[in-house]
C-alpha cells in the first residue's frame, strides 16, 4: 500500500470489494471537493482512502453537502477534512489547510482550542462555545475573531472516539458590530450638564471610549486653547492610550510650529488623514514620555471635530486603531461617527455656555439699572422732602404771614417739589413693577365717572394753557374691574403729556365702549411724533428729540409708566401721531371678568413693544425695514431679506396675544412657512396636520402653557427632536435655565430684538438640520447594517426600524409607531403559546432595560422564524422616559443547528440502548417521525424474492415505496413522491445500502411543503442511523458469539433445589467474558459448587474458562474435597496458557447438614448470612490465585450452614467499584443479601443483582451463586432404578428424616411407602430400560411430611396371573400415608405421598 | 439398628433378618426353599427385619398356602405390613416372646 502509517486498520479483505475511492467519496461540485479528490491522501496519516473505516465515510458523507460551514478532525492528530462552506471562512490557510493535522493548521490558536478538542478526544462531552473570541491568523496577520463552533464526538468502530465533527460560525461581524453600536449609543448619551465647557465635554467623551480599548486603543482629542477666538494653537485636552505612566495630564500644544504636524493639518484643512506605521506610533510621542506600544497600533485616523456655526475645525481627534482589525469601510466608518458624537458634544457645550453667558450678562445689567433708579429715587425723596417740609411751614404760618411777593416764589417751589415728588414717585413704580412689587388692586369701577373726575381736575390747567379741552366721557355699558389709582396714573399721564406737547388748538379725551375692553383715546393737535420715534415713546426715559414742548421737564418717564400700568391690566396702550398735526394716544383695558382675581404680575410688559413694532411694520406685502426696537437708542442695522431657499421649512407660532402673533407672523413669513396657534393645545392639534421644522413658543398662554406644551412635544417621538424656541418675559439665568432645563432648544427674553428673533430661529433651524442628517444619516448606517434594528418607545410602539428589520420580517411598509400586537407576532389563535413567548420578551424587555432574547416570530408571508434580541435602553434626559434600542438577528438556522445537534444527540443516544439491528431501525425511525411529525414511518426492505417488504412500522406501502425499493436505490439521496404542487408525500432515504437495501419512509398526511434544508436534514438523520446500523451489525455479530458460547459454557440449565445462579454481561463491550460458575450434583446427598474468574475476556478467556470449569467439574466428581480440587487445578491451569492467575471458589455442601467445605484461591469472600441476621465472609488462608506461586496443598475450611442460611458466591464485578474500595462493595453485597426475599434462592439472586447493580451496568461481568438451605431442606436424591440402589436411598432418607425431627415411626412409615413408589419404578424399568432414574424427595412443611418419588415409566399395574403383586404395593402406600396420588401420563409416573407428623414437642 | 439381610435355617425354622426389599427377596425365597420341612410346617421369624417390601410379602405369599407360620412383633411395621396385605389371614401369626420389638 506505501503511505504513512494508517491510523486505521484496513477493513477490507479479498472476500470484500471496496466500493469507494476518493472520487466517489468526495464526488460533488465545489474547488473544496476538488482538492480533496486531488489530495494523495495515501502520504497523509489517513492512509489512502480505500482504508478509511465506515465512521469516516459517513461523517464525510455528512459534512461535505452541508452549508453550514463544518469541518472533520480525524484520528489522533486530528487530519482536517472539510467543506465549501468552511473554505470560505479561513482564508490564506486554504488549500493547505486540507488533510493538514490541525496543530500545524491552527498554532496561534491551539492554547484555546486544543483543550476542547483534547477533552472531546479523550472521551469526554461534546463541546459548545458562543461568540469567542480567537487571535488567528488567516489574511496574514493576527485577526481578532469571533466563533460560534460546537465540537461533537465521533464514534469509531470500537466505540473510542475516532474524530471529531466541528460545526461553526464566523461571528465576527455580528460581535463588532454590537460592540460598536453600545460605544456609539453610550456616547450619545452624553449629558451637556455634565460637561460645562468644551474642555468638559471632551473629556467626558474620550473617557467613555477609554471604555472600549479594543476598536478604539489610543484617542486623543486636541482643542483650540482658545476656541471662541478660533486661536492658532491646539491643546490636547485629553487621551487614552498613550502616556499611560500615572505621571498625569502634560500639556502637549500643536502649532504650525510644534507638534505632529498631522494634527495641525487637520485643524487647518478640516480633512481626516490617516497614517500609518512610524508615523501612527509617533503621534503619541508627543505626549511628554508617552509612547504609543510599538507593535500595537499601526493605523492612525485623524479627524476633524466641526461645530456648527464655525468654520474652521475646534479640534482634532487621533484614533489610533486595533492591529489585530483591517481598517476597512465599517471600521472607519465607526471612527467617522465617533468623532462626529464628540463634535455634537462638542456643539451642545459650546451652544450652552453661550447662552449662559448672554443671560447672566443680560440679567446683570437689568438689576443694575433697577438697582440704580431704585438709589436715585430715594435718595431724590429726602431732599425734596426737607425742602416741601419747610415751604408748607411758611406758606401756612398766620404768626409771621409772608410778604405778598415772597408767598408768589414760595407757592412756585410748593408746586414744583410737588411734582418733582410725584415723578419720584412714578420711578418708583416702574421700577417696582419691573420687579414685580407693584400689584394690581383691582375693584369694580365705574370708568366713565372716574375719568370725568380726572378730566374735570385737568380743566382749569387747559383753560389756562389756552387749550380748548373737550371730555367726551358717556356712561359705559359695563362695569370695568380696574386699580383706580393706576387709572388715575394712567388718565393723568396721558393729559399731562397731551398739554405738554400742545401749544395750541385743543386737547380731546373719549371715553368709548370697545366691546370687551374700555377704550380711552387723548388726542392733541399737538407737535406730533416722527414716525421712527413713536416706538420708544413708551420707553422708559426716552424723550422724544427736538421736539418743541411745552416743558423740557420730565425723564420720559410717563407714558413708560402708562404702558407698564395698562399692562397690569392686560390692557394695550398705542400711539397715532403725525409731526405738526398731533397725536393720539389710545388705551385699551378689558373691562375684565367679574369674578377674576389679580391678574399676574408682569403677564405682558411685552405688550407695548408689540404694539409699537406693528405699528411701526410696513403694511402687508412689503419687506421688513427694520426689526422692533428694544432698546433706546439702540437702533439696528437693516436685516438684509434672507433667501427663500430657507422655505422649506416650517415654523409654528404658538402665541396668544393675537397682536404678538401677527407681528411674528410677519416678522417671519418672509422666511419661512409659517403656521400659527393660539395655545398649547391648538399647537398639538395643529402639529397633528403639520408637522414643523420649529416651534416658537410663548410661556404664558390660556389652556397650555408653553412648558406643557414642550412636554407634550419631547415626550411624543415623533416631535422629540423638533427644536423648540421658548418665549418669556421673565429675564435672568435662572429663567434661562428653567426653559433650558424643560428641554427647550432655545430661549428668548422678551424684550428682544426681532433680528435676534431671526437669527435664533435660523441657528435652532440649522442644528435640528445638522441633527436630521446625523439622523439621516444614522438612518442610512443602520439601514446598511446587516443586523434587523429597531428603536421603541416605552409603551412598546415601534419608532424606527431599519431595512434588514422590514427585509426579516417582509414588511415592505410599516405604520408609524407600530403599536403591541405588531403584524410579526405569532398569531394569538394560532399559536398561542408562541404568542404568549413574544409578548412576554417584550414585557420583559420593557422592564429589564437590557439584555439578549430569544422569540419566535412570524414573517409577513407567514412563516415563522426565531430571532435572536439584543437590545439596550437609555432615558431621554428630556422626557425621562426610557427608549429602547434592539437589534434583532435571525437565528433560525442556528436553532435548527442546535435541534439537529439535539436530534443526533437523542438519537445517538437511543441509538446506544440500541442493541441490535432491529432495536437502531426501531429507535431511528420513531425519531424520525417525530422530528418530522409524519404520520406514518415505514423500514422497507427486500423480502427473499426481492420485493419490497414492509419491515417494521406501521403504514401502506404505496407504488412510489415499491419502485423506488425495486429499483436501483441510490445512497445518499432522498426519494421523494410530491403531489402536483409540490408538495412531499413520502420521503425515504436509505439506511442500509447492503444487500438487501434498507430504507426508512415518511408518510405526510396531508402532503407538505418540504425546503431542501429538511430534506438534508432528513439524510443526516438517515446517515446518522446508516452509521449506527453498521455498528449494530458488527454488534449483533459479536453477541451471537458471546451469547451462544455463554450458553455453551455457563452452567446447567437445571439447578437442585435452593440453588440459583445469575451471569450479568458488562455493559461494553459486549463479549464472552471469563466469569463462570457450576452447580454439581454430587453423591450423599452433596453438591459441589463453584465460581471462577479467568484473567481477560473474549474468546481466548473464554476457551480457558471452559477448560478450568470442566477440570473443575471432574474433579469434584472424583470425590475430591476443595482443596484438593484446587490444588489439582494449580497443576492443571500451569498447562493452559492464559489460565493463571485465575481466581476460583470452591464449595461442597452437605445439604442434609449444612456443612459446607471450602477452598478459595484469591477468590472474593462467600457471604455466608444466617436467618438471625449475623453473617460470616467465607475468606481463604493463604489465599493466592491459581498458577501463580507455589503454594503446595490448597488448604481446606468449614462453615456451617443452619436451616435459612444463605450462602452467596459471586465475581468480582458484583463488588468492585471505581474509587472505591472493595469492602464497600462486600457490605453492599451484604445489604442486598439481607434486605432481599428469604427463603427464594431465585428471588433473592435477582434481587442481588438488582441492588448491587450501577446506574450505568456493570462494568465488569459477573457471575453469583445463591444457595439458601430451607428452614428444612428437603431431601432429594436420584437413583438408578435398580433393585440394589433402594439401600442407600433408604439409608439417606432415614438420616434426613431423623435431622429432620421426623418421629421414628412416621420416617418407618414414610421409608416403606415409598419403597413401594420406588419399586414399582423398578419393575418398570426391568423392563423397558434399564437407564431409568428414580427421583426422590422429601419435604417437611406445616406438619405434613411429603414425598415425591418420580420416573419416567408408567404405573404397572397387575396385568398376569402373578397375584396382585403391585395391588400390594399400593394397598401398603395407603394404609401408611394420609394421602397418595399417582400420576401417570406419557412421560413417566409422579408418585406424591403425604404423611400427617405430630411433633413430640 | 438395622442390619443387613440374613436368613438362617435351623430345621424347618428361618429367621431372618435386616431389611427385605426387592433386592434382598431373592435370597429369601432361597432361604425358604432350602428349609427342612420334615420336622414340621415353615416357621418364619421376622422379628428382627427391619423392612419389609412388597416384594418380599408376595414370597411369603408363595408359601402361604402350604402352611406358614411368622413370628412377628406386635405394632411393629412389619406387622402391619402383613395385616395390611393379607397375610396374617392366610398364615398363622404367633408373636415374638422376646420382646424385641424396637423401643
Amino acid at each position: 500500500m506505501g503511505g504513512g502509517p494508517a491510523v486505521n486498520r484496513p477493513v477490507m479483505n479479498g472476500a470484500e470489494e471496496v466500493r469507494w475511492s476518493a472520487e466517489t467519496l468526495f464526488a460533488g461540485p465545489g474547488e473544496t471537493r476538488a482538492k480533496l479528490r486531488e489530495t494523495d491522501w495515501a502520504r497523509t496519516p489517513l492512509g489512502p482512502v480505500e482504508s478509511w473505516p465506515a465512521e469516516l465515510r459517513a461523517a464525510i458523507r455528512t459534512v461535505l453537502p452541508s452549508e453550514i460551514p463544518m469541518l472533520l478532525w480525524w484520528g489522533p492528530e486530528l487530519v482536517q477534512i472539510f467543506n465549501d462552506a468552511y473554505t470560505s471562512m479561513i482564508g490564506a490557510k486554504y488549500p493547505e489547510a486540507v488533510a493538514q493535522p490541525a496543530r500545524q493548521c491552527w498554532p496561534e490558536v491551539w492554547d484555546e482550542v486544543g483543550p476542547l478538542a483534547e477533552h472531546v478526544l479523550a472521551g469526554g462531552a461534546a463541546n459548545y462555545a458562543e461568540n469567542q473570541r480567537l487571535f488567528m491568523r488567516r489574511h496574514g496577520y493576527l485577526e481578532e475573531t469571533y466563533w460560534t463552533f460546537s465540537y461533537s464526538p465521533i464514534a469509531g468502530e470500537d466505540g473510542s472516539v475516532a474524530g471529531i465533527l466541528v460545526a461553526t460560525t464566523d461571528v465576527t461581524a455580528t460581535v463588532l458590530g454590537n460592540r460598536r453600536l453600545d460605544t456609539l449609543r453610550e456616547l450619545g448619551t452624553l449629558s451637556i450638564a455634565a460637561a460645562d465647557t468644551a474642555d468638559d465635554a471632551c473629556r467626558a467623551a474620550v473617557a467613555m471610549l477609554a471604555r472600549q480599548r479594543t476598536d478604539l486603543p489610543v484617542v486623543m482629542a486636541y482643542l483650540r486653547t482658545d476656541i471662541l477666538a478660533e486661536g492658532d494653537e491646539l491643546r490636547l485636552v485629553a487621551s487614552v492610550g498613550v502616556g499611560e505612566d500615572g505621571r498625569g495630564p502634560v500639556e502637549v500644544l500643536v502649532s504650525v510650529t510644534t507638534g505632529p504636524p498631522e494634527v495641525w493639518r487637520v485643524a487647518e484643512s478640516g480633512q481626516p488623514e490617516q497614517v500609518h506605521g512610524r508615523a501612527a506610533r509617533q503621534l503619541g510621542v508627543f505626549r511628554s514620555g508617552g509612547r504609543l506600544e510599538p507593535g500595537r497600533v499601526d493605523e492612525a485616523l485623524l479627524l476633524p471635530l466641526q461645530v456648527s456655526g464655525r468654520a474652521r475645525p475646534v479640534g482634532v481627534l487621533v484614533v489610533g486603531t486595533s492591529p489585530y482589525r483591517e481598517l476597512d469601510e465599517p471600521y472607519r466608518a465607526f471612527v467617522g461617527l465617533v468623532a462626529d458624537r464628540v463634535s455634537t458634544a462638542l456643539t451642545d457645550a459650546l451652544a450652552y455656555a453661550g447662552e449662559r453667558r448672554r443671560n447672566a450678562a443680560l440679567a446683570e445689567l437689568d438689576q443694575a439699572k433697577t438697582r440704580f433708579f431704585s438709589n436715585v429715587s430715594h435718595e431724590l425723596r429726602t431732599p425734596l422732602t426737607l425742602i416741601a417740609g419747610p415751604v408748607e411751614e411758611s406758606l401756612a404760618d398766620g404768626a409771621h404771614p409772608l410778604p405778598p411777593a415772597q408767598r408768589e416764589r414760595l407757592e412756585m417751589v410748593r408746586r414744583n417739589t410737588g411734582r418733582l415728588r410725584r415723578l419720584v414717585d412714578n420711578v418708583l413704580d416702574v421700577v417696582r413693577s419691573e420687579s414685580g412689587r407693584l400689584p394690581a388692586r383691582k375693584e369694580p369701577t365705574d370708568l366713565a365717572a372716574q375719568t370725568r373726575g380726572i378730566a374735570d381736575s385737568f380743566e382749569f390747567v387747559m383753560h389756562r394753557a389756552g387749550l380748548r379741552f373737550v371730555v367726551d366721557a358717556p356712561a359705559l355699558p359695563r362695569t370695568a374691574r380696574v386699580d383706580r389709582d393706576m387709572w388715575e396714573k394712567i388718565v393723568a399721564n396721558l393729559l399731562s403729556n397731551a398739554l405738554k406737547f400742545t401749544l395750541t388748538g385743543e386737547v380731546r379725551l373719549s371715553l368709548s365702549d370697545g366691546g370687551d375692553e374700555a377704550v380711552l383715546a387723548v388726542s392733541d393737535t399737538g407737535v406730533g411724533i416722527a414716525a421712527d420715534q413713536q416706538p420708544l415713546l413708551f420707553e422708559r426715559f426716552h424723550r422724544v428729540r427736538g421736539n418743541a414742548a411745552r416743558s423740557q421737564e420730565g425723564a420720559g418717564i410717563g407714558l413708560a409708566l402708562v404702558s407698564e400700568l395698562v399692562d397690569l391690566h392686560g390692557g394695550s396702550v398705542g400711539v397715532a401721531s403725525e409731526p405738526g398735526v398731533g397725536s393720539t394716544f389710545t388705551v385699551r383695558i378689558p373691562y375684565g371678568e367679574p369674578a377674576s382675581t389679580a391678574t399676574p404680575v408682569g403677564q405682558s410688559s411685552v405688550q407695548r413693544y408689540v404694539d409699537e413694532s406693528v405699528r411701526w411694520l410696513p403694511e402687508a406685502g412689503e419687506l421688513p425695514a427694520a426689526g422692533g426696537v428694544l432698546e433706546a437708542g439702540k437702533l439696528p442695522a437693516a436685516t438684509p431679506a434672507a433667501p427663500s431657499a430657507e422655505g422649506a421649512n416650517t415654523v409654528l407660532v404658538v402665541e396668544d396675544n393675537p397682536d404678538l402673533r401677527t407681528f411674528l407672523t410677519t416678522l417671519l413669513a418672509p422666511h419661512w412657512h409659517v403656521e400659527v396657534a393660539a395655545d398649547g393645545q391648538a399647537a398639538l392639534e395643529r402639529i397633528e396636520a403639520v408637522q414643523p421644522d420649529l416651534v416658537l413658543t410663548d410661556v404664558m398662554m390660556p389652556r397650555m402653557d408653553g412648558f406643557e406644551l414642550l412636554g407634550r412635544l419631547r415626550g411624543d417621538p415623533r416631535t422629540a427632536l423638533v427644536p423648540v424656541v421658548m418665549l418669556s418675559g421673565r429675564a435672568g439665568q435662572e429663567s434661562a435655565l428653567e426653559g433650558l432645563d424643560a428641554g427647550a432648544d432655545d430661549y428668548l427674553v422678551k424684550p428682544f430684538s426681532s433680528q435676534e428673533l431671526l437669527a435664533r430661529v435660523r441657528t435652532n433651524l440649522e442644528l435640528a438640520k445638522l441633527r436630521n442628517d446625523e439622523s439621516a444619516w444614522r438612518t442610512a448606517i443602520t439601514d446598511s447594517l446587516q443586523e434587523a434594528f429597531c428603536i421603541l418607545a416605552d409603551d412598546g410602539a415601534v419608532l424606527e426600524v431599519n431595512d434588514a428589520f422590514r427585509r426579516l420580517l417582509g414588511f415592505d411598509v410599516l405604520p408609524s409607531p407600530v403599536m403591541p400586537p405588531y403584524p410579526w407576532w405569532p398569531d394569538a389563535g394560532d399559536e398561542p403559546a408562541e404568542h404568549q413567548q413574544a409578548e412576554a420578551a417584550l414585557r420583559n424587555l420593557l422592564a429589564s432595560g437590557s439584555g439578549r432574547t430569544r422569540i419566535p416570530l412570524r414573517r409577513a408571508d407567514g412563516r415563522g422564524l426565531w430571532v435572536e434580541a439584543v437590545f439596550s435602553s437609555f432615558r431621554d434626559t428630556d422626557t425621562g422616559r426610557r427608549t429602547y434600542v434592539s437589534t434583532l438577528r435571525d437565528i433560525t438556522d442556528e436553532l435548527l443547528a442546535a435541534e439537529r445537534q439535539a436530534v443526533l444527540t437523542r438519537l445517538s443516544n437511543r441509538l446506544a440502548e440500541a442493541r441490535d439491528t432491529r432495536d437502531v431501525l426501531a429507535a431511528g425511525m420513531v425519531e424520525l417521525q417525530q422530528l418530522f411529525a409524519a404520520q406514518h414511518a415505514i423500514v422497507v426492505s427486500r423480502d427473499g424474492s426481492g420485493r419490497p417488504a414492509v419491515m417494521m412500522g406501521a403504514g401502506p406501502v404505496v407504488d412510489t415505496v415499491r419502485q423506488a425499493m425495486a429499483g436501483t436505490v441510490s445512497d445518499h439521496e432522498t426519494h421523494v413522491d410530491t403531489d402536483d404542487a409540490g408538495r412531499v408525500r413520502w420521503i425515504g432515504a436509505l439506511v442500509d445500502a447492503g444487500q438487501p437495501p434498507t430504507a426508512v419512509w415518511l408518510q405526510f398526511e396531508p402532503a407538505r411543503a418540504m425546503p431542501d434544508s429538511d430534506r438534508s436534514r432528513f439524510l443526516m438523520v438517515c446517515g446518522t442511523i446508516s452509521h449506527a446500523l453498521q455498528r449494530a451489525k458488527i454488534y449483533d455479530v459479536q453477541r451471537t458469539v458471546a451469547l451462544t458460547l455463554q450458553r455453551s459454557i455457563l452452567g446447567p440449565a437445571e439447578l437442585p433445589a435452593g440453588f440459583a445462579v445469575r451471569y450479568e454481561p458488562a455493559v461494553e463491550p459486549l463479549e464472552v467474558g471469563g466469569d463462570w460458575y457450576d452447580v454439581i450434583q454430587l453423591p450423599d446427598d452433596e453438591v459441589g459448587v463453584v465460581v471462577g474468574d479467568c484473567v481477560g475476556r473474549g474468546l481466548v478467556a473464554a476457551a480457558v474458562m471452559g477448560q478450568l470449569r470442566s477440570a473443575c467439574r471432574a474433579l469434584l466428581l472424583q470425590a475430591k474435597g476443595p482443596g484438593e480440587v484446587l490444588t489439582a487445578l494449580d497443576d492443571f491451569a500451569r498447562m493452559i496458557p492464559g489460565a493463571g492467575s485465575t481466581t476460583v471458589f470452591c464449595a461442597i455442601i452437605h445439604q442434609a447438614t449444612g456443612r459446607v467445605r471450602y477452598s478459595v484461591a484469591g477468590h472474593p469472600p462467600a457471604i455466608l448470612q444466617h436467618p438471625d441476621g449475623d453473617h460470616e465472609l467465607l475468606d481463604g488462608v493463604r489465599s493466592i490465585p491459581l498458577a501463580t506461586l507455589p503454594v503446595g496443598t490448597r488448604p481446606e475450611q468449614m462453615a456451617q450452614l443452619r436451616a435459612g442460611s444463605t450462602l452467596l458466591l459471586y465475581t468480582d464485578g458484583l463488588i468492585e467499584r471505581r474509587r472505591e474500595s472493595l469492602d464497600v462493595g462486600i457490605a453492599r453485597a451484604v445489604r442486598a443479601v439481607t434486605e432481599g426475599p428469604a427463603r427464594q434462592a431465585a428471588a433473592l439472586a435477582d434481587h442481588v443483582v438488582t441492588a448491587t447493580r450501577p446506574d450505568a451496568g456493570y462494568d465488569d461481568d459477573t457471575a453469583l451463586l445463591v444457595y439458601h438451605r430451607a428452614e428444612r431442606a428437603p431431601f432429594a436424591m436420584s437413583i438408578s432404578a435398580r433393585a440394589t440402589e433402594l439401600k442407600g436411598l433408604r439409608s439417606a432418607a432415614k438420616r434426613w428424616l431423623a435431622d429432620a425431627d421426623v418421629p421414628a415411626d412416621r420416617a418407618g412409615e414414610m421409608l416403606i411407602a415409598v419403597g413401594e413408589a420406588c419399586a414399582n419404578a423398578i419393575e418398570h424399568a426391568y423392563r423397558f430400560d434399564s437407564q431409568e432414574q428414580v427421583s426422590v424427595q422429601l419435604s417437611v412443611d406445616d406438619g405434613q411430611l411429603r414425598a415425591v418419588v418420580s420416573d419416567t415409566g408408567s404405573w404397572v399395574e397387575p396385568a398376569d396371573g402373578r397375584p396382585d403383586v403391585r395391588g400390594h404395593g399400593r394397598r401398603i402406600m395407603e394404609a401408611f400415608m394420609d394421602d397418595v396420588a399417582i400420576e401417570g401420563g406419557p412421560n413417566g409416573t409422579t408418585v406424591r405421598l403425604m404423611k400427617e407428623i405430630h411433633h413430640g414437642g | 439398628m438395622a442390619g443387613d439381610f440374613s436368613a438362617q435355617r435351623r430345621a424347618n425354622v428361618v429367621t431372618v433378618t435386616g431389611e427385605v426389599d426387592m433386592a434382598t427377596a431373592p435370597e429369601l425365597r432361597e432361604a425358604i426353599a432350602a428349609a427342612d420341612l420334615s420336622g414340621g410346617r415353615l416357621v418364619l421369624d421376622l422379628s428382627a427385619v427391619t423392612f419389609l417390601d412388597s416384594a418380599g410379602v408376595a414370597v411369603l405369599f408363595d408359601y402361604a398356602a402350604q402352611g406358614l407360620e411368622l413370628i412377628v412383633t406386635p405394632g411393629s411395621h412389619i406387622t402391619m405390613v402383613l395385616e395390611v396385605t393379607g397375610l396374617t389371614q392366610a398364615a398363622t401369626v404367633r408373636h415374638a416372646t422376646g420382646g424385641s420389638e424396637d423401643g
